[in-house]
């Protein structure tokens, strides 16, 4: 008796475990479409070499602008540039105020077409707001 | 009694072993699910051309230096730097990025610089790239080159007004990997005894941009010689210099 209650436990507690591991797919797919619109936007931004001359004056509030131009509404982002040795190089903060359940993060490798060629690596972070 | 113990057991076992086998596929799954997940073709193509576009602007960049006077070996130094900087990185795995620059006739360590005094001119990059993007289980491997050359062509003719004085007929193209491009900043110069001059108004300069990559500049000045050499200086919009000189027919 006591080994059939033993057993119905076993089984319940292996179902029970294996709905946690349920891979969230709505979720996943938000944080798919947001990371693909980060990169989008990133490099749309960068196309014409707008973003690295962009960082490479120090100009914070047009990278600003720029991205909020081409986020659409109801996307909370966070931007920080790295310099080749990781240093943050953006001394004003470039965001709308990130906020969101879900957080995603972009990386991205920008050259400045500038004759003395600088490399960067930026770091958007991406939410919905819902 | 002792027979009903040990079948308990060996269901309880049974069923112990079962539950192990479901979960261990269970987790199986949510692993494989995760890594696709997680690297989806649509990261890699777009990681992929962004380490294109940079390499683009590191080209460019560097053909701007060397036009500017830079030596030729700044585009290979720039881009094993690049390549390091990029191998540093793991957003989507690791990055291994070689590049060989043209070593032809023409090129010299992916340079082409050729100021011609035929009306021609041109200041050209070109270097071939491989790009290995290795993550679990995957390999992507993208070969591509990358070739900026930025053309000028000028034409020039005059007509002799009286004595010395004549008015010069400039027109210049611009042209950017062969596509119609605009100038940042266009100088004409003229060569009046040895000595290369700039026109302004006191020579009733004129300058009229078509908006194409097509300038055209006039100007009236005394030049002894019937040699008229001009020679057109420009910047392009990524800040690439070219040159071109020639001898003005006369009309």
């Amino acid at each position: 008796m006591i080994e059939a209650f033993l057993a119905v436990l076993v089984i319940l507690s292996a179902s029970v475990f294996s709905i946690t591991l349920y891979y969230p797919t709505a979720s996943s797919d938000d944080e798919k479409m947001l990371k693909t619109l980060g990169m989008q936007v990133l490099m749309e931004l960068d196309n014409n070499g707008a973003l690295g001359n962009f960082i490479d004056e120090s100009n914070w509030t047009a990278v600003r602008e720029s991205l909020e131009i081409l986020l659409p509404i109801g996307v909370s982002y966070n931007v920080t540039v790295y310099d080749e040795a990781m240093n943050q190089i953006n001394n004003s903060t470039m965001s709308n105020g990130l906020k969101g359940q879900k957080i995603v993060s972009v990386e991205y490798l920008c050259a400045s077409q500038s004759s003395e060629v600088r490399f960067y690596l930026v770091r958007l972070q991406l939410a919905l707001v819902r | 009694m002792g027979r009903r113990n040990s079948s308990g057991q060996a269901l309880l076992l049974g069923v112990l072993l079962i539950a192990l086998l479901l979960l261990s596929v269970e987790l199986y799954v949510y692993e494989v699910g995760k890594a696709i997940g997680e690297a989806n073709p649509n990261s890699f193509s777009d990681s992929i051309f962004a380490v294109r576009l940079g390499s683009r602007h590191v080209v460019v960049g560097s053909l701007a230096n060397i036009s500017q006077g830079g030596a030729n070996q700044n585009l290979e130094i720039n881009l094993e730097n690049w390549s390091s900087f990029v191998g540093r990185q793991y957003q989507l795995g690791k990055y291994i990025l070689n590049f060989t620059s043209k070593d032809t006739a023409q090129y010299s360590s992916g340079i082409w610089i050729s100021w011609g005094a035929n009306g021609s001119g041109v200041s050209g990059a070109y270097a071939n790239f491989t790009l290995k993007l290795l993550d679990r289980g995957t390999e992507i491997n993208q070969t591509y080159a990358i070739n900026v050359t930025t053309t000028l062509s000028i034409h020039g003719s005059y007509r002799v007004i009286g004595g010395n004085t004549k008015q010069v007929n400039v027109t210049s193209n611009l042209l950017n990997e062969g596509v119609p491009a605009l100038a940042k900043n266009l100088t004409l110069y003229y060569n009046n005894s040895s000595n290369w001059i700039v026109p302004d108004s006191q020579n009733n300069y004129a300058f009229i941009d078509y908006g194409n990559g097509t300038y055209f500049t006039s100007f009236v000045a005394d030049i002894p010689s019937e040699n008229i050499e001009v020679s057109t200086h420009v910047f392009d919009q990524r800040e690439i210099n070219v040159q071109a000189n020639v001898t003005c027919t006369e009309i």
